[in-house]
């Protein structure tokens, strides 16, 4: 029962991030054509006037049909309705930065300061000699205020932190509760900044006072007071996730963001979903060469999906029977992988299952409460059936 | 020795199925009197299925799926343990008492926890009066 269906190699990428740019370059490299869209006002490093692709800013996703090999997105631009179609689609829609500073009662100051702001500083030109008004002063560096800072964010603070250390020659305090440097550049990283005499600090509910512009920080330990006080970002999901995911029928974690298949595939980047894949920020969180290699592993995915030109069912699929289906509508609900629909059968309205979106899990088979659909291609003994 | 009940295991394929696997590539294989039912998820499972394990000749009925949050279709687990739990008190009110049907979470690295478990699946009382058998160390 292998029905071969031929599908194009055409691919949505979904996301203004700069890693929907590295899966867009990718996808041009391997002969896909791409439409790439973006709810935001402009696209980042776009190659130029690539003959397989089309940009589209500012162009929402507001209906996702079909399914995988035949995708088709409608779109909201500039008042008008636009449809198109794709045989995937990656989602990049990257994350969203903010300050928490609310709940410590911090404001941004001329002595607190975030940490572009400080690089900013740090940069301008100056006469020789500058580096000499912060020889003395203390830079206290205040990492997880929102738990756990972003890989991405804890790497930016702590070039920071070198630089600092290298270009002021001032002392810096980096205070931290649950710091993880699992990867290989933060773990290099932390090991260049020990050895430049930077001081780790761990707290669990630090104590930030504030006299006559000293700062003075409290952790486990101790009090440390310094002169400036530097303020990485945090990150949350983009506030549209919730809304895409509903228009993708995909999961979205505890967390807030999009949530990937089980790790028994071993291949991050997968989503409940045919056809669908995630990349970077916006399902996970890494630093930048991290993030880079999260948005090849999704070209990879879509080719691996796509490269042969077909798309064939899997081994075992459900099949409903629709003189027996009451159109309850519980598969099309139950379904993780959203592959039950509604269809016509030669005037019998009743659900069916998208042959080359389903994985074959039987959620269905065992919800249907008429029984109406079984597993094709499933061997069950036989006492399984007998009355 | 006796000739021990008939105890049906039915497992998700992606992890019971995986860990049956690891245990044959270890030259080990399920004890004669266990039968074995793959579905391909934990989702597939119905109460149907326990119930004509047990009218086949089953004394004893195993179901396994994965931890939560390791489905490969998201709550297929969780379908599974709602349907053990209606199962078994079907079978209660059948006369058929609740520990003989018995359900684990169960992940593809862990073929002695299996072994292990289908050893010490039995009824509760009687397990304290026998001896404990030595060869039970399941290396982890």
């Amino acid at each position: 029962m292998s029905q071969r269906i031929n599908v194009d190699k055409r691919v949505m990428v979904l996301g203004g991030a700069p890693e929907a740019g590295l899966v867009t370059q990718e996808l041009l490299k391997l002969g896909y054509f791409v439409h790439w869209i973006t709810p935001d006002e402009a696209l980042p490093n776009v190659p130029e006037d690539h003959p397989r692709l089309t940009c589209y800013e500012n162009c929402a996703l507001i209906r996702l049909d079909g399914h995988v090999g035949g995708f088709i997105g409608r779109f909201r631009r500039n008042g008008t309705e636009l449809s198109l179609h794709a045989s995937a689609l990656v989602v990049a829609t990257g994350n969203e930065r903010y300050y928490p500073i609310e709940r410590y009662g911090l404001a941004l100051s001329s002595n607190v300061l975030t940490v572009p702001q400080v690089r900013k500083q740090l940069e301008a030109p100056r006469s020789t000699g500058a580096a000499l008004p912060h020889r003395n002063r203390r830079a206290l560096l205040l990492l997880d205020l929102n738990g756990e800072t972003a890989k991405e964010i804890s790497a930016e603070a702590m070039r920071l932190a070198i630089d600092l250390r290298a270009q002021w020659h001032c002392e810096v305090y980096v205070f931290y509760q649950n710091l993880k440097v699992d990867t290989y550049n933060l773990e290099r990283l932390t090991r260049t900044m020990r050895e430049k005499g930077i001081v780790f600090c761990r707290y669990s509910d630090p104590q930030i006072t504030f006299s006559d512009e000293r700062i003075s920080v409290s952790y486990i330990e101790g009090t440390v007071s310094g002169e400036l006080l530097i303020l990485p970002e945090a990150v949350r999901p983009r506030t549209d996730t919730q809304e895409l995911a509903k228009v993708l029928r995909v999961r979205v974690g505890e967390d807030g963001f999009f949530q990937d298949i089980n790790i028994h595939e071993y291949r991050p980047g997968l989503s409940a979903r045919k056809g669908i894949f995630f990349a970077g920020r916006c399902h996970m969180d890494g630093d930048w060469a991290d993030i880079q290699t999260d948005a090849l592993q999704a070209a990879a995915n879509v080719d691996a999906l796509l490269g042969p030109g077909f798309l064939e069912p899997e081994p075992i699929i459900a099949h409903v029977d629709s003189t027996k289906c009451v159109r309850c509508y519980t598969c099309v609900r139950t379904c993780p992988h959203a592959a039950v629909e509604m269809a016509d059968y030669d005037e019998v309205i009743a659900a069916r299952v998208v042959d080359l979106a389903c994985r074959g899990c039987g959620a269905c088979v065992a919800n249907c409460p008429v029984r109406a659909i079984e597993l094709i291609g499933q061997a069950m003994p036989a006492w399984v059936q007998s009355p | 020795m006796p000739e021990r009940p008939k105890i049906v295991l039915i497992g998700c394929a992606h992890s019971a199925g995986v860990a049956l696997e690891e245990l044959k590539s270890g030259a080990q294989r399920l004890p004669a009197h266990v039968e074995w039912v793959s579905i391909p998820c934990g989702g597939t499972l119905d109460e149907l299925h326990i119930l004509r394990a047990f009218e086949s000749g089953a004394e004893q009925v195993m179901v396994l799926a994965c931890y939560d949050g390791a489905c490969r279709s998201v709550e297929g687990n969780k379908w599974a343990e709602k349907r053990v739990s209606a199962a078994r008190a079907l079978l209660e009110e059948a006369g058929i008492a609740g520990w003989r049907l018995a359900f684990h979470h169960i992940a593809p690295s862990m073929p002695l926890d299996l072994l292990r478990w289908i050893e010490e699946f039995r009824e509760p009382a009687v397990a304290q009066e026998q001896p404990e058998s030595s060869d039970r160390e399941a290396k982890a």
